[in-house]
């Protein structure tokens, strides 16, 4: 019995011996072009345990993370607007302050000539959208037609968006950034974000509005939503869609468009993706003749913890319309290593 | 109900910076950002498709044997908004590619600047600003 609470005794002094010595301190600056960066997440995955830790970086671009058991370490910053930054192997001592500057790029020297840093550059050089009252239909609701772009400050908001997920959904979303989402749908000619947001894009929408109908041309895909307005439900055994199967109906001057019916292949905010259970609505209000406000609900409990917002305002570009688009020379497979 | 606009607000020239993840196929897919390349030869076939414009040059190796490239570039509808079109480069033309090498090793690039003999560039900025050889 005595050599028991002998050996107890030990292995408490053991334990409490170690705990002074078995975490290592990291700390650094994140950098994005050479400049500090704030409020970039800086994760630390212990490599035997699986555990992640989280930090964020300063104003002046710093981070830290003071207590990591000691071991072997991923550092990773994984965010849609820069190139994935991962540093396998980085070894914690127990007390040892380590040090790591993270050097972030852009992907703008990975951009093909003429896609879509063109296109921005087109689109600030863009005139004014027309002043003057919304327009509305012989019935007196409004009249939402038009060609409609979405600037890219909006789409910023719109796409860089990190929801609460659920652990498979975070897990490929990491997989994804890692990536640089090779996998993306429109890699193979398949459907982006225009699945869940028809109305919000760098490249022309053109809503058509009738009494009983309205639809979405798309320039991106060739696709054609469409909303009904003529009070039908949706079809109680709804066939999974790209887009799902949409019905409106006004509250006041803004159309709520509830969306049902998504087959689970599309990718949203650029990277996430979503289970067939996904529910949306979408409130369209033309607050002006040049301006139309979209905000949309995603409300999918199996992938968000909570549903997730997004806002945009489109503006009207009477001097735009569609070109054509079909996507006929994919050589996606010739190149792609392993496949 | 939740608006998480924990992000950043990031200055559109480093959104633009985010071009590929946001672009129409993945560039990450097919093309090596960290193996750039450049090439010179003679053009010898433009597809002026979506998603993606090519065109294909011969270029002339150390040895003398001729290969023939394959050369990336924007989508069509981009490109015609910035006032280029399919005939804004013809069969024949000398051209010097800047760009990123194909994943597989293939003879493939993604183009980051296209330069005609003369030294005017082409696909770039807006034909207006520099209208190529016609």
């Amino acid at each position: 019995m005595r050599s028991l609470a002998i050996a107890i005794c030990l292995c408490w002094f053991s334990l409490a011996a170690s705990g002074q010595t078995e975490f290592g301190s990291l700390t650094g600056s994140v950098y994005a072009d050479h400049a500090p960066v704030e409020n970039i997440p800086v994760e630390a995955k212990n490599v035997a345990t699986g555990n992640i830790y989280k930090a964020a970086s300063s104003p002046k671009g710093e981070y830290k993370f003071e207590q990591l058991s000691a071991g072997t370490y991923e550092i990773s910053v994984l965010l849609i607007l820069y190139r994935p930054f991962l540093r396998k192997d980085f070894a914690i001592a127990a007390g040892q302050s380590q040090h790591l500057d993270i050097q972030l790029s852009g992907t703008l020297t990975a951009s093909t000539l003429g896609e879509l840093p063109a296109l921005f550059e087109l689109f600030s050089k863009r005139p004014p959208p027309p002043k003057g009252p919304a327009p509305r239909m012989p019935n007196g609701k409004p009249d939402l037609s038009g060609v409609w772009m979405t600037p890219p400050s909006y789409l910023l908001a719109a796409f860089s968006q990190q929801p609460d997920l659920q652990p498979w959904a975070e897990a490929i979303v990491r997989e994804r950034l890692l990536n640089e989402a090779r996998d993306k749908p429109s890699a193979r000619c398949l459907p982006d974000n225009e699945s869940t947001e028809p109305f919000v894009g760098l490249l022309p929408v053109k809503i058509v509005q009738t009494r009983a109908l309205l639809v979405a041309l798309i320039e991106d895909v060739i696709a054609a939503h469409q909303v009904f307005l003529d009070g039908r439900s949706h079809p109680s055994d709804v066939e999974p869609t790209w887009m799902g199967h949409s019905v409106g109906k006004w509250d006041g001057d803004t159309l709520v468009i509830d969306t049902v019916g998504f087959n689970d292949k599309s990718w949203i905010f650029v990277v996430t993706p979503h289970t067939g259970m996904l529910h949306m609505t979408t409130r369209l209000r033309r607050l002006d003749l040049g301006h139309l406000q979209i905000e949309a609900t995603y409300d999918d409990p199996a992938t968000f913890k909570e549903p997730v917002m997004t806002s945009v305002v489109d503006v009207l570009a009477p001097d735009e319309d569609l070109d054509e688009v079909v996507c006929e020379n994919n050589q996606y497979t010739e190149h792609v290593n392993g496949k | 109900m939740g608006f998480r606009a924990s992000f950043p607000i990031l200055s559109l020239a480093i959104f633009v910076s985010g071009g590929p993840v946001l672009a129409h196929h993945s560039f990450s897919a097919e093309y090596d950002a960290d193996k750039p390349v450049q090439v010179a030869g003679t053009v010898t076939k433009v597809e002026w498709m979506n998603p993606h414009a090519r065109f294909y040059i011969d270029v002339k190796d150390d040895q003398g044997n001729l290969t023939n490239w394959n050369i990336e570039l924007g989508p069509p509808f981009i490109l015609q908004r910035l006032g280029w079109r399919r005939d804004s480069l013809k069969i024949g033309d000398q051209v010097t590619v800047a760009g990123y090498s194909a994943k597989d090793g293939s003879r493939a690039a993604n183009a980051k600047k296209v330069t005609l003999a003369d030294g005017r560039s082409v696909f770039a900025g807006s034909q207006a600003q520099e209208k190529p050889t016609q």
